[in-house]
């Protein structure tokens, strides 16, 4: 038994309403509700019945926990390099303006030599750390206007 | 019924094992060939079953085929050549790990 275009429409819209945005996801999700559910209707019960039997047994924390842990799978790797490599990134630069300035006063380094060190730990801190703090900040805020 | 954290690792091999000999194969086919050969001891969720299917194909083993059924989608997954190489090092790895853990609990304890 095959179920009909609106009962389909009905679980896509479920889905979509709960915050299944990736299309793969909800092709995949779509098939695997309507699939549940016509065994559920081929052993005699309702619709209803085996929509609400299908939602607790696919996603009983909700269909969005299944694309968020899908979403944390495909990008945990590249999180992580890029963590390391903006955590690299900022020691460096600190470190190069630290320096900078740690030589400029005892005249070790000549005044310019000192003031280029500071001037490129600078760059490197504003186009690695400035932006990404501003990126993780403006995905916090995202995330927290999402759960309101 | 075996625990989700004991499947956790072991939900990739066993994917790429049943793609192996079943050429394709969709979603809620899966769950259910599982269920049927584990007889009922393995029930993948499919809240680990997706994440994980997607993961196989963004790293290149997997392929998808898509067919309408009736009025919705229908994707057939496949395994990619390489994921066909990694069929047997998969399993390989798996099996070797079951047999170190068996080594590991089947030990008596040393008397006293």
């Amino acid at each position: 038994m095959i179920i009909d275009e609106n009962q389909v429409s009905f679980v896509r819209g479920y889905l979509i309403g709960n915050g299944v945005s990736n299309l793969d996801l909800q092709d995949d999700l779509l098939d695997h509700f309507c699939c549940t559910i016509e065994e559920s209707l081929e052993e005699g019960r309702s619709f209803d019945h085996s929509f609400s039997d299908a939602v607790e047994k696919i996603a009983p924390e909700g269909p969005e926990k299944i694309q968020t842990d899908l979403n944390y799978l495909l990008t945990i790797k590249k999180n992580v390099m890029l963590r390391k490599l903006v955590f690299v990134a900022s020691y460096i630069s600190v470190l190069a303006i630290l320096m900078g300035l740690a030589l400029r006063i005892p005249q070790i380094l000549s005044g310019d030599a000192t003031l280029l060190l500071i001037m490129a730990g600078m760059l490197l801190f504003s186009v690695t750390t400035v932006p990404y703090f501003f990126y993780e900040r403006y995905q916090k805020s995202i995330k927290e206007l999402k759960t309101e | 019924m075996y625990s989700r954290e004991l499947l956790k690792g072991i939900l990739k091999p066993i994917i790429l094992k049943l793609l192996s000999e079943n050429n394709k194969m969709y979603g809620y086919e899966i769950v259910q060939k599982v269920k049927e050969i584990s007889g009922d001891k393995i029930l993948i969720k499919e809240g680990s079953l997706y994440p994980a299917l997607h993961a196989l194909t963004s790293e290149g083993f997997l392929k998808t085929e898509s067919v309408s059924v009736g009025n919705r989608t229908r994707k057939y997954y496949k395994l990619t050549s390489s994921g066909t190489g990694q069929v047997q090092l998969a399993l390989n790895e798996l099996l070797d790990f079951a047999q170190t853990l068996k080594v590991i609990f089947e030990s008596k304890p040393i008397a006293s």
